[in-house]
């Protein structure tokens, strides 16, 4: 088999059964691999009753054709499962080594089910594994863990993804953490894991990756690299990191302020990229075959933010959360809620964002002094500070906001329409006010308020594929937008099944073609439109499966306020846009459901009956 | 005799990417594995400058250990790149050479075959696709020598 591996290893945590499974070939054609193949298999695995945080849900971690191959950033994997923050599909992926090393080791993906009764860590060793204790690694923070589990397998070289304490005590969007501060981010696998008291996974593997055509893969490969070195999108995440955008999106109104309720900020200068590159910044760091290289290493050496040496440092959202939308103008402050983050496993952007919401709600006097226990004030970090510790033991009022700002909002009975999420899951950093095409991007997501399944600010500010129907236009605009982020959806749908970085920008035909070379089938872009389509449309039926519908395709009133600043008090037509985008999709605009032409047409008559029947 | 062009090593500028370990076996071996690969990085863990990565290949020495320990005469030099070869026909792949080698230049594949650094005929695929150009292939100098002795010794050290 080329590109993939073919072997699916197969654990249930509850009597500890291991078997491997042969790669199910004709579904890695027609759904690639990543999360596109890892939604396949979960819709057969789970329904609308089951219960996230139980020995019901299944846990997939899934790498691609293209993971641990060759070309640029090509390092990552998923890790899917019914999400337990947004109730609906759950997927992140995260770069590192962690990815590239499952495949070296022997497996395509893992599928986990069950739970296990103590704390384990399953290791991985060219195709040997074996589940371990972990009892002595609970509640142990993420670096602290893969020292120890590094030591006692006596080497140093193996990759380690794990959870911290928050994914132990189910913090709805704790994350995953791989090699050096990598995060499979939201929608909150890392409670997953804590749910099944698994701790850790650990690969080792010198085993190879077959290629189909190695000739074609060195060219192709190569040319895609150069293809995405020369871009000024890498010159800038290269020197800057991703906060090398953090000036632009000011100018822009893509950064709001103050809980999404500010469009300027003077302070936003003090926190930016070149502000942490001249300040913090010790060198970068890399993924698997990547170019770019836009992680940042960084120490703070004295004061009160002194980092625990030298640590991954803070990505554009994750300033955007404790920076901007906190109004933290502190770039060491910034970064000790990102050490803590990164140590204790939780997702940086809903985390902020949900303390934000909390100092929102003091702000308007709908939470107290006497509900958190301390004062809750605008550019004030410490309170966030002892709040991430209080989610991550969920310890008084952080029980609360351990399960998000969504139930937070119920449990306190304030107004829906104020809470930042889609889907209950937090909204990020790039604003629908300032970029009308994300507004449909948040509403429409598998994955609630994602700005990574449809990076339209990225378009509009210049990135084209044409080929691929991703044309650049106004940006406040909504004339054929909801077409535009269709297709850009589709395209990033095949990225994540690849799988990736959606960083790395080749062409759609470099693209292809590295597809082709690796794995033998010959892939051309109108292969990729169906592929991308097909993707995004069984990851909507699997939504469906869970009890979604239209209604929920839409965006909080708080994202739809006036703003001064860039987005010049303009605000997007989300219902006019969604009409176009249901049209275009050939989806029911009040059921959401795909037509049964749609799915005959993208092959996938099989769930026909399910959805319509 | 010319001065032959060698694999030079800046450390201090790689990212730790893999990119040239994966060329590597892919035009050699014609898969991809870093473990086939002539060419790896070593990965330390540093308090002061954080996650280190040594690219580590065979040296081509002007004296080549490898070459003299070797039982069976398998070895020998290409006249026109200075690159210390495995005559395949005569390597009997006993591994001498492997424990001889100071460097880890010297490779065993999983399945026993021998296998080194081989310069790609003078035009090293590694070099050419290195983004930080961590890795160069250039005439050796005595400051590079230098350098190179000093990454052998922490090499051994650590």
């Amino acid at each position: 088999m080329n590109g993939y591996i073919g072997k699916i290893l197969n654990i249930n945590l509850s009597d500890f059964a291991i078997e491997t499974i042969p790669l199910d070939i004709e579904l890695a054609n027609k759904y690639l691999g990543g999360s596109g193949l890892a939604c396949r298999l979960l819709y057969d695995m789970v329904d609308k009753d089951t219960d996230p945080l139980s020995p019901e849900n299944v846990l997939i971690i899934m790498t691609g054709p293209l993971t641990g191959t060759l070309g640029p950033s090509v390092g990552k994997y998923a890790i899917c499962a019914k999400s337990p923050l947004t109730d609906i599909w759950g997927e992140s992926n995260s770069g590192g080594m962690f990815g590239p090393e499952l495949k070296y080791a022997g497996f395509d993906g893992i599928i986990i089910k069950g739970k296990s009764d103590t704390p384990v860590y399953i290791w991985i060793h060219n195709e040997k594994v074996v589940i371990k204790d972990a009892k002595k690694l609970w509640g142990k923070k993420i670096t602290r863990v893969q020292n120890m589990i590094k030591k006692e397998l006596n080497d140093e070289n193996v990759k380690i993804a794990a959870i911290g304490p928050a994914g132990e005590n189910l913090v709805k969007y704790a994350c995953v953490i791989n090699d050096f501060g990598r995060a499979a981010g939201r929608t909150g696998m890392g409670a997953v894991f804590g749910s099944k008291n698994l701790k850790a996974i650990a690969v080792k593997g010198n085993g190879s990756i077959n290629i189909s055509n190695s000739t074609k893969l060195a060219k192709n490969g190569i040319k895609a690299i150069d293809t995405v070195k020369s871009s000024f999108k890498t010159q800038m995440f290269s020197a800057l990191g991703t906060s090398g955008y953090w000036d632009y999106a000011t100018t822009l109104g893509d950064l709001s302020f103050k809980y999404f309720t500010q469009g300027t900020w003077e302070d936003a200068p003090k926190v930016s990229g070149s502000t942490l590159a001249e300040t913090l910044l010790i060198k970068n760091s890399c993924c698997f075959a990547c170019p770019i290289c836009c992680g940042r290493v960084v120490q703070v050496k004295e004061g009160k933010y002194k980092t625990e040496g030298i640590v991954k440092g803070p990505e554009y959202e994750t300033i955007g959360a404790f920076g901007g939308a906190l109004l933290v103008n502190d770039m060491a402050a910034i970064q000790k809620a990102n050490e803590l983050c990164d140590e204790y496993g939780l997702d940086t952007i809903s985390c902020g964002v949900t303390i934000a919401y909390a100092y929102y709600l003091y702000e308007k006097g709908i939470l107290k002094k006497e509900d958190v226990g301390f004062e809750l004030s605008w550019g004030d970090i410490d309170p966030a500070l002892k709040l991430i510790e209080m989610i991550t033991k969920r310890e008084g009022f952080g029980d609360i906001l351990a399960e998000g700002s969504y139930r937070t909002a119920l449990k306190l009975n304030a107004p829906l329409e104020e809470v930042a999420v889609v889907n209950k899951m937090e909204v990020p950093f790039h604003d629908p006010r300032a970029f009308f095409g994300m507004a449909i991007t948040y509403a429409t997501s598998p994955r609630g308020a994602c700005h990574m399944t449809a990076d339209n600010y990225e378009t509009d500010l210049g990135s084209p594929e044409p080929d691929m129907g991703i044309i650049p236009g106004d940006r406040q605009s909504i004339e054929g937008k909801a077409q535009i982020v269709a297709n850009l959806q589709n395209y990033r749908a095949i990225y994540g099944s690849a799988i990736m970085c959606n960083f790395s920008f080749p062409t759609a035909s470099e693209f292809a073609s590295l597809l082709t070379a690796v794995t033998g089938n010959k892939i051309k872009i109108d292969d990729l439109k169906i592929l991308g389509e097909r993707l995004i449309n069984l990851k909507r039926i699997f939504n469906i499966k869970m009890g979604l519908t239209a209604k929920n395709d839409k965006l909080p009133e708080i994202l739809l306020r006036p703003l001064e600043g860039g987005t010049e008090g303009k605000v997007p037509d989300i219902d006019s846009m969604l009409k176009d985008y249901y049209k275009y999709r050939d989806w029911n605009p009040e059921t959401g459901k795909p037509s049964k032409k749609k799915l005959e047409e993208l092959g996938l008559e099989e769930f026909i009956k399910d959805i319509w029947e | 005799m010319s001065i032959k062009k060698v694999i030079v090593v800046n450390y201090e500028k790689c990212t730790g990417c893999k990119l040239c370990s994966l060329i590597c076996s892919l035009y050699h071996e014609a898969v991809i594995s870093p473990f086939l690969s002539r060419i790896d990085h070593i990965e330390f863990s540093d308090k002061e400058k954080g996650f280190i990565f040594v690219p580590v290949t065979c040296e081509q020495c002007e004296e080549p250990i490898c070459m003299y320990s070797c039982p069976r005469d398998a070895y020998y030099i290409d006249e026109n790149t200075g690159a210390v070869l495995i005559n395949e026909e005569k390597c009997v792949h006993c591994r001498i050479c492997v424990f001889t080698c100071p460097f880890g230049g010297v490779l065993v594949s999983p399945s026993g075959r021998v296998f080194k650094c081989d310069l790609c005929g003078g035009d090293p695929e590694c070099v050419k696709i290195c983004p930080s150009n961590a890795i160069t292939y250039e005439e050796p100098e005595s400051s590079i020598s230098d350098k190179k002795k000093e990454t052998a010794k922490k090499l051994l050290t650590k």
